[in-house]
């Protein structure tokens, strides 16, 4: 306790340099507590919204990832019913399974005759409540495009499914670009459509949607659908009679098949994931998409989907679903949503390796900067050293003076790095910063996760403690090791 | 120095060489010397005479190149650092020409340092720290730090710090060169009174003729080498 007390007074003793210690180590703690925060926040987007698109773990026949889509008879789950009553009634999946619902994926040709103008098209068909659950899912507190300010005129509010609007759906702004569809200017289902300007406003309309895309922290954002067939679409007559353009839509439900149509009403054109599908998706009911390819017949699917309350739990319910299907269901297979999407991997992988590299140079740093003191302070001290060594003073012991000096400074240091990172992170998620990200149809909301993860504060403290311990070993060690007749001699 | 006085440490034949580059400096040759329990002895010589180093393997911080040093009947050479280090917190005491106090503690606390080394309970450290403090007359500057205290004052404490634990021997290197003379007269006198009260060993290096006049040993070196062993007859 004493050798503490004396430890704390002797890091007091050279103010200004403890000062200058103690900011660099808080500085370099709210750096990478920051920069740790946004690559959690990157992590957990990408998270939710992989999983808000294709949930947790998908069941589908064998093949299907691969061929499904264009031949979806051939992917059906003839027994789904029954697999969905196994899975709720698991005792180890059940429980983990926020909604389980079937889906159908298929492809076809959509064509908008007031323009005559059509386009490939990838159908979902999907139960609306589930896809509500789906798209709400934000177990992180995210903030969601579609309810950020700056994707105003990209989305217009939900929802984008009614379970009594069965021929009504959604369509991607790419799609409705390449078919020239005017989006619905109002629609009693859209919760706060965006109202249509006048004629003659349209120019300032315009100005305004550049001025916004110009506000992004990516200027090149390439990405981002057209906002000027948006505005130009929102302007033009409807051409149905309920207010709602209308589409065909053509698919055939395997090879060699007849082809099928059935009309669409286009409820609301949003933004989808990602580029490629907001430039060929169809969102529609699930009864209204198997009448599609499978006409008079009762409601397919050609995959389940499941979204967990907790993507932890995935890797445990993938095991168990796979147990489950090899036993009863050998014609299924299981896929985690990391398997399905590899580029979270791919995106995961590449932000790990700049955090790596910037920890390197932190952590670099507060080696640099500890020794650095330390080493002024051993020679500042060297007689004091001999003298406390010739009173009887262990080596052991008076490298654990230097070393507790440098568990001061590390704790001083990452406190105020941990309160500099929750007051900068409140400001910068405060601040609104947007940008485009690779491959996104939209804009998405920089933020930092700092009270979110208290973990990334509690490793941040700990680095900014072990650092300085770790950088204190070597000076305090070649301290104690002094002859202590050269260290008295020293003035 | 009479058969019937207890010899507390004993130099046999031991010299201390120092490499400086290629040069080998012979800083002690073959030195002989006994030291017996309740001594005031004086190491005496110019400076660079081996002074220093003579008290430095007395006070076992430091090994000689050759011969022994026997210390209450210990050859220090068989100890370990941490054995030494014990041995020293026990038997030994300091007092530095520059005082060495331990800046970022009070007069109290420094005092009370060797005997936290010690594991003495902490009543008893109370009473023996504020009787040593007492003693050399600075009970009102206990919570004063060192930059708070005049020389003398610091050297009192030093002396305080060096006494409190009871060692057998205190060693005392140019103790008065940073006190002007007065200061450095009431200094020695408070050892000597130390020493006629604690029954404690004095060995103190110096080349200050006031200091000589009241030893009751004087070792004169020179060249590495004891020059002159004498008894003063009466000293002041």
């Amino acid at each position: 306790m004493h050798d503490l007390i004396l430890a704390l007074r002797n890091a007091c003793r050279n103010r200004r340099r403890s000062l200058v210690t103690v900011s660099a180590l808080a500085l370099c703690t709210t750096g990478l507590i920051l920069f740790a925060s946004y690559v959690m926040a990157t992590f957990k987007g990408d998270e939710t919204r992989t999983a808000c698109g294709m949930g947790h773990l998908q069941i589908f026949k064998k093949g299907f990832p691969e061929k499904g889509i264009g031949s979806p008879a051939s992917f059906v789950i003839e027994n789904d019913g029954e697999l969905k009553k196994v899975l709720r009634e698991d005792p180890q999946v059940g429980p983990l399974i926020e909604v389980l619902t079937g889906q159908l994926t298929f492809s076809g040709l959509a064509n908008y005759y007031p323009k005559n103008t059509s386009a490939v098209f990838v159908g979902f068909g999907v139960d609306p409540d589930d896809y509500a659950v789906f798209s709400g899912w934000n177990p992180f507190g995210l903030a969601k495009p579609d309810l950020l300010p700056i994707n105003e005129l990209l989305y217009q509010r939900g929802p984008w499914l009614d379970k009594s609007d069965l021929d009504g759906g959604s369509i991607g702004i790419g799609l409705a670009e390449m078919l020239e569809i005017a989006p619905p200017d109002s629609h009693e289902g859209s919760a706060s459509p965006k109202p249509a300007p006048a004629p003659a406003d349209q120019d300032s309309s315009q100005a305004a949607a550049e001025e916004k895309a110009d506000e992004t922290t990516d200027p090149g954002a390439n990405d981002l659908p057209n906002f000027d067939v948006l505005e130009a679409a929102s302007t033009q007559p409807n051409p149905a009679g309920d207010g709602r353009p209308r589409i065909e839509l053509l698919s055939v439900p395997e090879a060699g098949a007849s082809p099928n149509i059935q009309s669409l009403a286009v409820r609301a054109v949003r933004p989808f994931e990602s580029v490629e599908l907001d430039d060929r998706l169809v969102l529609m009911h699930i009864e209204h998409a198997s009448e599609l390819l499978f006409p008079g017949q009762p409601t397919k699917v050609n995959s389940l989907r499941l979204l967990l309350e907790d993507s932890r739990d995935v890797d445990a319910a993938a095991i168990r679903i796979r147990d489950i299907l090899a036993a009863d269901f050998p014609d299924l297979e299981c896929r985690t949503w990391i398997e399905l999407a590899p580029f979270y991997e791919q995106i995961t992988s590449y932000l790990r390796v700049i955090f790596l590299f910037m920890f390197t140079i932190i952590a670099s740093i507060v080696v640099f900067t500890i020794y650095n003191t330390l080493a002024a302070s051993i020679v500042e001290r060297t007689s004091e050293i001999g003298t406390l060594r010739a009173m009887g003073v262990t080596r052991t012991r008076i490298a654990s003076l230097f070393i507790f000096e440098a568990v001061f400074m590390g704790i001083a240091g990452g406190l105020i790095g941990v309160g500099m990172a929750l007051l900068l992170g409140t400001i910068f998620n405060q601040m609104n910063i947007h940008f485009n990200p690779p491959s996104t149809a939209y804009f998405t909301k920089v933020e930092v996760l700092v009270f979110h993860e208290p973990m990334i504060l509690v490793l941040g403290f700990a680095i900014a403690v072990l650092a300085a311990v770790g950088s204190s070993i070597f000076p305090s060690v070649n301290a104690s090791r002094m002859a202590i007749v050269d260290a008295l001699r020293h003035s | 120095m009479k058969m019937s006085e207890e010899i507390l440490v004993e130099l046999r034949s031991v010299s201390r060489q120092y490499k400086l580059g290629k040069t080998v400096v012979n800083a002690l040759e073959g030195v002989s010397l006994e030291i017996v329990r309740s001594d005031f002895l004086i190491v005496a010589g110019p400076s660079g005479s081996g002074k220093s180093t003579l008290l430095n393997l007395i006070g076992c911080i430091d090994q000689p190149t050759a011969g022994s040093v026997i210390f209450d009947s210990t050859d220090v050479a068989t100890l370990s650092d941490r054995e030494l280090s014990a041995f020293r917190a026990h038997k030994l005491g300091f007092i530095f020409e520059s005082f060495n106090l331990v800046p970022v503690l009070n007069a109290h606390e420094n005092v009370d340092y060797p005997l936290r080394l010690r594991n003495v309970p902490a009543a008893e450290r109370q009473s023996r720290t504020e009787a040593m403090l007492e003693a050399v007359g600075l009970q009102d500057q206990a919570l004063h730090r060192p930059g708070e205290l005049s020389g003398g004052q610091r050297q009192r404490v030093a002396i305080a710090r060096a006494l409190v634990t009871h060692p057998e021997l205190v060693l005392a290197d140019e103790p008065t060169a940073n006190l002007d003379t007065r200061t450095g007269e009431t200094i020695i006198d408070l050892m000597k009174e130390m020493r006629d009260r604690l029954g404690t060993t004095f060995v103190i290096a110096t080349h200050d003729p006031m200091v000589a006049e009241r030893a009751r040993r004087r070792v004169e070196i020179r060249d590495g080498r004891i020059s002159n062993d004498s008894l003063i007859p009466s000293p002041r």
